[in-house]
């Protein structure tokens, strides 16, 4: 099978698009919403289901908490040959209140940021490698 | 269900040992820890041992093989920076159900320098792995800026807790640094994420810690009353579920889960802690768990800090040993070699940094947001 340039770094964890989202899973016994999905048993103690809905999550958010990562984290992470200082922010979904990481799309710093600002899902490059770029979503402030 | 004690108990100097093998750190605590108490490897019934990083190479059996092996049931434990704490609890376990009455806990770690890794599986993908947002600076950064925005603790207030810390090492021959770092240097340090610079992140450092605990007749029976250490309370929790992280830990709720089943096992309440070794893996964390472990309300903790209150001579000392941040922190050995320090100020025995009268004490740590482990001691009647 050829490859394609761009390929996701995950696949099936969000869509693609002009207006991407994260795919996750919804608990059909008690509702709770699951990013990564969650898809044997569910991880509320108070819950025995086993039955999941996969679900696109909304794909806005109201910024929690949120940093700047100035050095290169080890292995698994994968940060390029030429390490850049990338913000990062903790973001609560719009309707799930689920609390979702991500870095922040490219060209933001954190004082561009504040909390419980609005935020929408994005899908940037993460990194190149073999001449195909490896995409991954990041939180971007949603224009007003 | 018998009391149980500590009656012997040490560390070695933490510091960088790339030449020596994990066992042979481990056998240096434990033949330490036996010497403390007067006994040998053969009074010993069982060994608990904590390590993470060779956790599926025997390092218990190894440190038998060291110091004697002398046959007996070895348990070997893995719960990240809650390793050695586990060991620990793991023996004290034994003893109440009265399998044992005497066994030894030994914590080892060899970690090298540099960064450690995130939350990432050695396997398979990695849950926030390859977007580098999951990780321990990441998550602890941001828990520090939710304190920030909840209470208005800043960035000066966060770096003061390494200020301290590195103090209070300076009077700690164990520990890796011995060196102030003013507050200004602590703050123009390299910013590894934002509010948490270099100086205040732990440091990686290899370690040994070890202990000897015992039932009460066994204490007595041996006339080790004397010197010895009540555990008034031994609980560990893991993260509990929250409909809202599923991504992430909550870093605070598995603390405040367990210091109120600690405080409860002991029936003693937080104002009665005479001093605190708690889990500064960054030096945000320590301003949260002031808060987690009751040690005042979370609106006070920048308070707490500016005062000196969690200073040698405050009201209540945090870290005296100088904590993760400036003792170092070898993952498996923490957990008892915060056991250690308030053993040593419990026994009247730690020299110039002394908490005056130290009569219970308090240890904590946790690993990755969702393995903690509370600790409180007595000095014994």
């Amino acid at each position: 099978m050829s490859q394609s340039p761009i390929q996701p770094t995950v696949a099936g964890w969000f869509t693609d698009g002009d207006e991407p989202k994260l795919i996750g899973t919804q608990c059909r016994g008690c509702g709770t919403y699951f990013f990564p999905k969650q898809e044997l048993f569910c991880r509320n103690p108070s819950c025995t289901s086993t039955d999941f809905d996969e679900v696109e999550l909304s794909r806005t958010g109201r910024i929690w908490s949120y940093t700047k990562h100035y050095y290169a984290p080890p292995e698994p992470y994968i940060t390029g040959d030429e390490f850049e200082p990338y913000t990062i922010a903790a973001v609560e979904l719009e309707t799930e209140k689920m609390v979702i990481l991500g870095q922040v799309a490219n060209g933001f710093e954190p004082e561009d940021l504040h909390t419980g600002q609005e935020m929408e899902v994005v899908v940037e490059k993460l990194y190149e490698q073999d001449g195909t770029d490896y995409t991954v979503w990041k939180w971007k402030p949603r224009a007003s | 269900m018998s009391d149980v004690y500590v009656i012997g108990i040490d560390m070695i100097k933490f510091g960088r040992f790339p030449d020596i093998t994990v066992p042979k750190l481990g056998a240096t605590a434990a033949n330490m820890a036996l010497d403390d108490a007067g006994l040998t490897i053969q009074d010993m019934q069982a060994l608990y041992s904590g390590n993470l990083g060779q956790a599926a190479a025997m390092v218990g059996q190894r440190i038998l093989a060291e110091i004697g092996q002398t046959g007996v049931p070895v348990v070997n434990c893995a719960n990240a920076c809650a390793t050695g704490a586990t060991a620990f609890r793991e023996g004290w376990m034994a003893i109440k159900a009265g399998v044992y009455d005497m066994v030894l806990c030994v914590g080892t770690e060899q970690m090298g320098k540099g960064l450690l890794g995130g939350g990432g599986a050695s396997k398979g993908i990695p849950t926030e792995g390859l977007l580098g947002s999951g990780t321990m600076p990441a998550v602890f950064a941001e828990a520090g800026m939710e304190h920030a925005r909840n209470y208005g603790t800043s960035f000066e207030q966060f770096a003061k807790v390494s200020v301290k810390n590195h103090h209070h090492s300076t009077l700690n021959p164990k520990a890796m640094y011995q060196i102030e770092t003013p507050l200004e240097t602590v703050m123009g340090a390299e910013m590894i994420a934002y509010p948490n610079t270099k100086l205040m992140c732990s440091v990686n450092v290899d370690g040994a810690a070890a202990a000897v605990i015992c039932s009460e007749e066994k204490a007595r029976e041996l006339g080790k009353m004397d010197r010895a250490v009540k555990v008034r309370a031994s609980v560990m929790t893991s993260d509990p579920f929250q409909a809202r992280n599923m991504s992430m830990p909550d870093v605070n709720t598995c603390t405040q889960l367990a210091a109120k089943q600690a405080y409860e096992m002991a029936g003693v309440g937080p104002e009665e802690i005479d001093l605190v070794e708690l889990h500064d893996c960054f030096a945000t964390a320590e301003i949260l768990h002031y808060g987690n472990l009751g040690l005042g309300k979370p609106e006070e903790a920048g308070r707490m800090i500016d005062e000196g209150e969690t200073a040698l001579g405050g009201r209540v000392p945090v870290n005296v040993s100088g904590g993760l941040l400036s003792k170092g922190h070898p993952l498996g050995a923490t957990g008892i070699a915060n056991i250690y320090e308030v053993s040593t100020h419990l026994r009247g025995e730690a020299g110039q940094r002394q908490v005056e009268g130290a009569r219970l004490g308090l240890t904590h740590v946790i690993g990755l947001g969702s393995a903690c482990a509370i600790h409180i001691l007595e000095k014994a009647q």
